[in-house]
Parts: structure tokens; C-alpha cells; sequence
């Protein structure tokens, strides 16, 4: 019986779900009224924060929940990116850029993902990473619409910059919030249920019935729409993208590393984690200027060897040895 | 009309012929068994029945339709459900989850959760498992695991069942629970495909007995029957055996 106490979770989550619920609820609100009572380097980091809590609930549901390593997955950040910027210059309003920011990603990561997706395990990682390093060349060479190598100036908006800056805070919130909604939405449903199945076992889950390249397909289009979005947002926000910043591999090593502090493929290990590293790495910018790299790289190997399973995998195994103390006594 | 035929079915591994021609036929209703020693092929049939391998040469029909080389999901969603001998549970998820896989692809193909999850716990009742829903499949027993794979391939809802070594490795009340659990299956009028090394249990279950050896049929007949063949005796105990136990018999 006491082994059946340990491994049931129903009772668990019964406990601890309306905790969880309370703590989004609280955040959100803070979230809200934020742009209020801070500055505007404050606003920058937090804007950052939430644009990387959508890149990694992107990358969550290719990597934490169908188990396929993009590490690649920036290049959606830019393919994002580049569709919103280069449909502003065209002409079009910034909405119809963000629109198309998302489905020109879901199409890229749908067209990619027939052929891609077969690989598996290193060469799927691999081979999403040079799709990032090929988008920097093939942008550059088609030139036209997309400014090529000089980079793509987006037309200033006629807002002043106070609320504009603040109106992008909210529609990264927003953006944040769909996207973690999203993944929730997702693991609840068969399609969810599907890619777990592949990430743990894709033989068994294939004669199961589950159409396997399907199923990655889906979830990699799914993925790369949330970070195409967060894309779009960007290139607005900063108003002028070049090749090598928008397909910076570093955006989707950074979202990686703030997966694994967050814990893969649960539903709010990404805020946690995107949270957890960027206002850590603002701090420890701030605070030790010649050698926050350092610092911060130390941190995160720490993390890694304390919490191999992310934060909120470490918080409820210490959460489940108190109460077993605390039962015991 | 048989649920299943196989013809002349073929398959290399490099140079070696892994199954060579081999022709059968599982009427519905039936547990039709498969045996043969370690290497005989078994294993490689049901991969094959089950399209995990390709076919080099011959044609497979299930339910009067052609699934030669069919992708797995295909056939799955057909009605032809398996379970794996290393047993492949989805360790992430809870046995209730696993189970719901099958409900909701397969055969089944239930899309409400309502739906899924209540032919889940059935699967689970069946399989005698379903005090243990909430576990982690890490930690049940080998036994429990091994009812996994059946309650899985049940949510499935399939026509056509195929038991990989679901004994191998259970002890003698382990055997006995599993051998009831096969014939109650079979009872609710599913066909049963069973590839076993327990020989006592081939003998309780099986209508129809099929011997591998070396990638080849041997025979085929009435379990009864089969095991006592000099052919399927030398092929598991080697020729000395078997031309001593024809003379002591003559």
C-alpha cells in the first residue's frame, strides 16, 4: 500500500492543482499591471522574457513532447521574422505581417518535416541546424523583398514609442499566454496523447494506429507557428533585422537551455525556465560586467547537475521527500 | 474464409533468409499458434504480419483486403493489433494513458475522453489491472507489463490479435492467469495469433499449430498432433533424439 501512495499521482494533483492555479492567476496579474510601475529597461527585459516564454513552449512541443531535438528551431524565429517584416514593406498593416509570420512558418516546418522528420535522434538535431545556417545564405541570396545581406528596415510605426513599446509588452503576453494555453490544449487531446507515445516508444506507437510522420508533422507546424509568431513580434519591435540576427542559432540554444531548467514537456516548465534565465542572466549582466558569461554559464551547469529534470521536476520530488518527512513524524 | 492468408511469405536480413516461403491461413474464431525453437522465425512472422518489416517476396491479405507492405498505422487501424516480446510501454505516461492510446487509435478510434478513457478502464478490468491504473509502467511488475501490452492491444479494438511471447519469463500461476485472460479474449469472438515457447500453454490454447524452423514451415496441424511429429521433435532436440525416441517406439 505504501507503494501505491508513492506512485499514485491522482491524490497528488488533487493537492497541488489549485496551488498551481493560484500562482498562474497571481503572476498574470502582476504580468498585467507591470507596464505601470517599471521603467523602460525593466519593460525591455520583461518583453524578452515573454518573447522567449513563446520560443520555448515552441520548441516545448517539438522537443519536450514529441522528443525530436530541434536545436535548430531558431530558424523559425526568423523565417517568422522575415515574412512579417518583408509584408510590412510590401505594404501590408502589421497584423497581416503577424498572420503570415505564423502560417509561413507552419508551412515551412510542414513542407520541411516530410523528409526531416524521418531522420532520428543526432541527425534530426543536425540536420535542423543546418536548416538554420542555410536560411542565413538563402536570405541573403534572394536579396528583393527580403533586403539581402543589408538587412530589412520595417516602417516606424506612428505611435510614440512609450505606448508602442508597452502595446508589444501585451501582445508578448498574449502571445505567451496562447502558447503555454496552446501546449495545455495539446497534451489533453489524442493528437498530444500521440506524441508522447512516439517520444517513448515510435515502434509501439506506430502499430498502435498512430500515423507516426503525421504526428511529427503536425507538431513540428504547431511549434514553428508559436515561434514564428514570437518572430513577427520581434521584428517589429526592434524595426530593422538583418540574416544574422533573426537566424541567430543562438535564439534556439538559449530556448533549449531554458527548456531543460523549466522541465520538458510539462505545461509551465518553459515560463519557468524562460523566466529563471533571462532575468538571471539580466542580473548577473548587471552585476558582474566583464565576467556574466562565465558566471552565467556556471549557473546553468549547476542547474543541470541539481535539477536535471528542470525546476519544476526538482520542486515537486522536494515537495514529495517534505511531506513524506512530515507523514513520518 | 480466412481472416488472415499469408503466401510465400519472404524476408532477407543481408544474405540471410530470415522466412522463406511461408504459406498459412487463420480462419476467424480461431488461436492459431505459432512455434518453432530459438531463430526459427517467429518473431520475424509477427513483425512481419504487422508490417514493423517489409516484405521481400509474398503477399499478405487481412479481411479479404491486400495489406502487403501496408505502413503500420494502416494496418493497426484495419484491426490487427500486437503486442511487442521486450515489452515497449510509454513510460511517461500512466498505465490509464497507455491503455487510452490504444482507444483512441487502433481500431477503436474513440475521440471523446469520456470515451477513450472509459474503454481504457475496460481494456484494464479484462487484463486484471486496473487497481494498478495510476501507476507508472517503471514500476509494475514483469507480469503487469506484459498485461499492458495485452490491455493495450485490446483498447484497440482489433479483429485480429497477435500475442508475442506474452508467457516468456512468468512464472507457473503467472502462466495459468494469462492463459485464462487468452481463452476469455478468444471466447468474445477474437481471432488470436499466438507465438509462444511455452509449450503447455500452445497445447491449452491453441485450435491450430504452425512449426518454424530455420525461416521455413515444417508442418502444420492440431497442437496435439504437431508436437509429436519426428520432423518438429528433431528440429527442437536434434536428430539423435529423435531416432532414438522412433526406436524405442518401434
Amino acid at each position: 500500500m505504501s507503494e501505491a501512495a508513492i506512485v499514485q499521482q491522482a491524490p497528488k494533483a488533487a493537492t497541488v492543482r489549485p496551488l498551481v492555479w493560484i500562482a498562474v492567476g497571481i503572476g498574470l496579474v502582476v504580468l498585467c499591471a507591470a507596464p505601470i510601475g517599471i521603467n523602460a529597461y525593466w519593460l525591455r527585459v520583461l518583453t524578452t522574457v515573454l518573447m522567449y516564454v513563446i520560443v520555448t513552449q515552441g520548441l516545448n512541443v517539438i522537443v519536450g513532447i514529441t522528443g525530436y531535438h530541434a536545436f535548430g528551431n531558431g530558424v523559425f524565429f526568423g523565417i517568422g521574422a522575415y515574412a512579417c517584416g518583408a509584408a510590412m514593406v510590401a505594404g501590408m498593416p502589421f497584423a497581416a505581417g503577424l498572420v503570415l509570420s505564423v502560417v509561413v512558418s507552419a508551412a515551412c516546418a510542414f513542407m520541411l518535416g516530410w523528409p526531416i522528420l524521418r531522420l532520428k535522434g543526432h541527425y534530426f538535431a543536425i540536420a535542423t541546424v543546418a536548416l538554420n545556417l542555410a536560411a542565413i545564405q538563402i536570405i541573403i541570396q534572394i536579396g528583393g523583398i527580403t533586403g539581402g545581406a543589408q538587412g530589412l528596415a520595417l516602417p516606424l510605426s506612428e505611435w510614440d514609442p512609450k505606448p508602442l513599446y508597452i502595446a508589444l509588452y501585451y501582445l508578448m503576453l498574449a502571445g505567451a499566454v496562447a502558447s503555454t494555453a496552446v501546449v495545455a490544449i495539446l497534451l489533453g487531446r489524442p493528437l498530444g496523447f500521440a506524441l508522447r507515445a512516439i517520444r517513448d516508444s515510435e515502434r509501439a506507437a506506430a502499430v498502435m494506429g498512430i500515423n507516426t510522420t503525421k504526428a511529427k508533422v503536425y507538431a513540428w507546424s504547431i511549434s514553428a507557428g508559436l515561434t514564428g509568431f514570437a518572430g513577427g513580434v520581434w521584428a517589429y519591435w526592434i524595426t530593422f533585422i538583418e540574416p544574422s540576427s533573426a537566424f541567430d542559432p543562438a535564439v534556439g540554444v538559449k530556448a533549449y537551455i531554458m527548456l531543460i531548467i523549466g522541465g520538458m514537456g510539462s505545461i509551465l516548465g518553459p515560463v519557468i525556465g524562460a523566466f529563471a534565465l533571462e532575468i538571471v542572466s539580466t542580473l548577473v549582466w548587471s552585476g558582474f560586467l566583464h565576467a556574466h558569461q562565465l558566471v552565467l554559464g556556471v549557473l546553468i551547469v549547476v542547474v543541470c547537475l541539481v535539477a536535471p529534470h528542470g525546476i519544476i521536476d526538482a520542486f515537486a520530488r522536494l515537495a514529495k521527500s517534505v511531506r513524506r518527512h512530515n507523514g513520518a513524524a | 474464409m480466412a481472416l488472415l492468408e499469408g503466401r510465400d511469405l519472404t524476408i532477407k536480413f543481408g544474405g540471410v533468409l530470415a522466412l522463406d516461403g511461408v504459406t498459412f491461413d487463420v480462419e476467424a474464431g480461431q488461436i492459431f499458434g505459432v512455434i518453432g525453437p530459438n531463430g526459427a522465425g517467429k518473431t520475424t512472422l509477427l513483425n512481419a504480419i504487422s508490417a514493423v518489416y517489409r516484405l521481400d517476396r509474398g503477399r499478405l491479405r487481412f479481411a479479404d483486403a491486400d495489406v502487403t507492405n501496408v505502413p503500420s498505422h494502416t494496418l493497426s487501424r484495419l484491426g490487427v493489433a500486437r503486442t511487442f516480446q521486450i515489452v515497449q510501454p510509454f513510460n511517461h505516461m500512466s498505465v490509464r494513458e497507455n491503455v487510452a492510446v490504444g482507444a483512441m487509435y487502433g481500431h477503436a478510434r474513440l475521440r471523446q475522453r469520456r470515451e477513450y478513457l472509459d474503454a481504457a478502464d475496460e481494456a484494464l478490468t479484462r487484463t486484471g489491472l486496473i487497481a494498478k491504473a495510476n501507476f507508472m509502467p517503471m514500476h509494475l511488475t514483469l507480469s503487469d507489463r506484459k498485461r499492458l501490452e495485452v490491455a493495450r492491444a485490446l483498447a484497440m479494438k482489433p479483429r485480429l490479435l497477435l500475442l508475442d511471447e506474452v508467457m516468456a519469463g512468468l512464472n507457473l500461476t503467472e502462466i495459468e492467469r494469462m492463459i485464462d485472460l487468452v481463452r476469455e479474449i478468444n471466447a468474445a469472438g477474437m481471432t488470436v495469433i499466438v507465438i509462444e515457447h511455452v509449450m503447455k500453454a500452445v497445447l491449452a490454447l491453441c485450435h491450430r499449430a504452425m512449426v518454424l524452423n530455420f525461416g521455413r514451415k515444417l508442418t502444420e496441424g492440431a497442437p496435439q498432433d504437431v508436437v509429436n511429429e519426428p520432423a518438429v521433435v528433431e528440429a527442437y532436440l536434434g536428430t539423435r533424439f529423435a531416432k532414438a525416441r522412433a526406436g524405442s517406439a518401434a
